[in-house]
């Protein structure tokens, strides 16, 4: 199954996506693909077989979100807490991942024409070296591409990524690159995983669980959720433009609350500092060099 | 010319639903109001009507989080929410609104709540710092209503989501250039422990965001994991009967960790 799939919609769809789309998009959606193995249950199938469903449904979606005109989605793919499912069922999502990385590459000039850049953001040294490798490729190929932004959350949680951050900014106060008052809440952003996006402006759930397991908990604080109770392998177009609605009637709070938080960051942000652009421009091309060691199956 | 046409559908739908939603929003506050104005229960049935809902509820949250989101703050609500935590042994009841209102007038809020509420002022525990851990529910025992417990109560704000977690930052710079700690020890449980410092709660289990947008309004990002979201309608003119629907909601989800 592709990553790129051609319109799946008939013309009524087609025609109400076009008027959902006149009301102005989300620069930013954000999806917890909830449900898999609940769909899996549902229909007597295996558990794999419900991924694979899903898997599915994130190809469907991504070209409903490029027909509407969204630039950039991030979905949750697998969280360090799945680490705790069984052997097997862990295995066979590794093998699921390798399976579809290996086919993103195989489509490497569809995704080159239609300028997508993927990005994999999660604590890529949890995962097995030659996903990691494949991976690594498929970023390194499309990091160029800026017509569309996937970012596909992998051995992600967010505590661990505000400690990674963390770690890396005490890191650089104790190398004397920067001091403990350069670090701000600007600062923590821009050495999170995320820091080359925008904040969501939407983020979908599905299943309807009201939760949320421990995903962009930092990049979320003004952002509209919708909790839909729909599994995700059975996310349809309509369930997609009912959330960008949802979305657009809530847009005034959204930007209120967003222009406030704002407010609230300039007021501490201190001038443009030089150590600190010193010290994210060593910490990206560390992550830019990991990449690279990680293609070449070095790291 | 297409365009423009998808763009007056697109008007007219929104408007629609803008007039639907003006009219159930009046049409539910205008119910509450009346229902508020000839509620025949008084106060102590309705504590006790809690009290044994909960009994047969399987699990009932340790801390509540009160997201008061866009609307006019009514202290007088919030306190019967106070009031509801007591009777459904509630442990910690936060309010949080993103401005930061409700820290500014929490003494307002105290003398409104001693007020209306004087004959639960003693279950009532207001303050800053409390340690997470080591709760201690103590059974009441005033005027027989021995199935009281004691609940904490505090106020938080959008600087003290983001803003902690730098402090906490800045806390863990010192230790490395004090030689306390390595760079290495850095991991999510001494954060988690420096964090709940600076808290002074554990997570909360519930958030109850109050009006029509759901949104985390900034609020504290490393402690809501694992807190399930149930939206009401607004904290104006809330009833029981609506306190005990989100502890219902609350009872239905199923935490699976990851598993």
């Amino acid at each position: 199954m592709s990553w790129l799939r051609e319109n799946t919609l008939n013309w009524i769809q087609y025609v109400c996506l076009k008027v959902v789309k006149s009301g102005g998009v989300p620069n930013h959606v954000a999806f917890i693909m909830d449900g898999n193995r609940r769909f899996a249950k549902k229909n007597n199938v295996a558990k794999v077989e419900g991924h694979t469903k899903g898997f599915d449904k994130l190809a469907e979606t991504l070209q409903w979100c490029l027909d509407l005109g969204i630039p950039e989605v991030t979905v949750y793919a697998f969280s360090i807490e799945n680490f705790k499912r069984s052997t097997e069922e862990v295995n066979e999502l590794m093998d699921l991942a390798r399976d579809k990385f290996k086919r993103l590459l195989d489509e490497r000039e569809k995704l080159m024409d239609h300028g997508v850049s993927v990005r994999v953001i999660g604590n890529l040294a949890l995962l097995p070296e030659d996903l990691r490798q494949l991976m690594s490729e498929a970023m390194i190929l499309t990091k160029d591409n800026n017509k569309a932004f996937l970012n596909i959350a992998f051995a992600y949680t967010s505590r661990d990524e505000i400690t990674s951050a963390i770690k890396s900014l005490v890191a650089g106060v104790e190398k004397k690159i920067i001091l403990p008052e350069d670090i701000s809440k600007h600062v923590i952003s821009q050495c999170l995983y995320t820091n080359k996006s925008p904040n969501p402006d939407l983020l979908i759930r599905t299943s309807g669980e009201i939760r949320l397991s421990d995903f962009l908990l930092w990049q979320t604080s003004s952002t509209c959720v919708y909790f839909s109770k729909v599994l995700w392998p059975e996310f349809s177009v309509w369930h997609m433009l009912t959330a960008v609605f949802h979305y657009q009637r809530n847009r005034q709070n959204i930007v209120r609350l967003k222009n406030f938080e704002e407010s609230c960051s300039l007021e501490s942000c201190s001038l443009e500092n030089h150590q600190v652009d010193l010290f994210l421009e060593d910490l990206h091309s560390q992550r830019q060099m990991f990449m690279e060691k990680a293609r070449q199956g070095i790291a | 010319m297409l365009r423009v046409l998808y763009r007056i559908i697109w008007t007219f739908i929104y408007l629609l639903c803008s007039f639907v939603d003006f009219v159930k929003s009046m049409t539910v506050s205008l119910h509450k109001k009346y229902t508020n104005y000839y509620k025949t229960l008084r106060l102590e049935d309705e504590l006790k009507l809690i009290t044994q809902a909960v009994k047969h509820m399987d699990k009932t949250p340790s801390h509540i989080v009160f997201v008061i989101g866009n609307e006019n703050i009514s202290f007088r609500d919030l306190g019967n929410v106070i009031v509801w935590c007591i009777a459904a042994g509630v442990s910690f009841i936060s309010f949080y609104d993103f401005e930061g209102e409700l820290k500014k007038e929490e003494a307002h809020f105290r003398s409104i709540v001693s007020e209306v509420h004087k004959k639960y002022s003693g279950y009532i525990v207001w303050g800053n710092k409390y340690p997470a851990n080591g709760v201690q529910n103590i059974n009441g025992t005033k005027n027989g209503m021995d199935f009281l417990r004691k609940v904490k109560v505090k106020m938080f704000s959008l600087t003290d989501g983001k803003e902690n977690i730098v402090k906490v930052t800045h806390e863990l710079c010192k230790s490395v250039k004090e030689n306390i700690l390595n760079v290495s020890d850095i991991n999510q449980d001494v954060i988690d422990r420096m964090i709940g410092v600076h808290s002074g709660v554990p997570d909360p289990d519930l958030a109850v965001l109050c009006g029509s947008l759901c949104c985390t309004y900034g609020l504290l990002p490393w402690q809501i994991r694992v807190t399930e979201f149930v939206q009401v309608h607004s904290h104006h003119n809330m009833s029981f009967e609506d306190f005990l629907c989100v502890l219902y909601k609350y009872n239905k989800c199923e935490q699976r960790f990851g598993k």
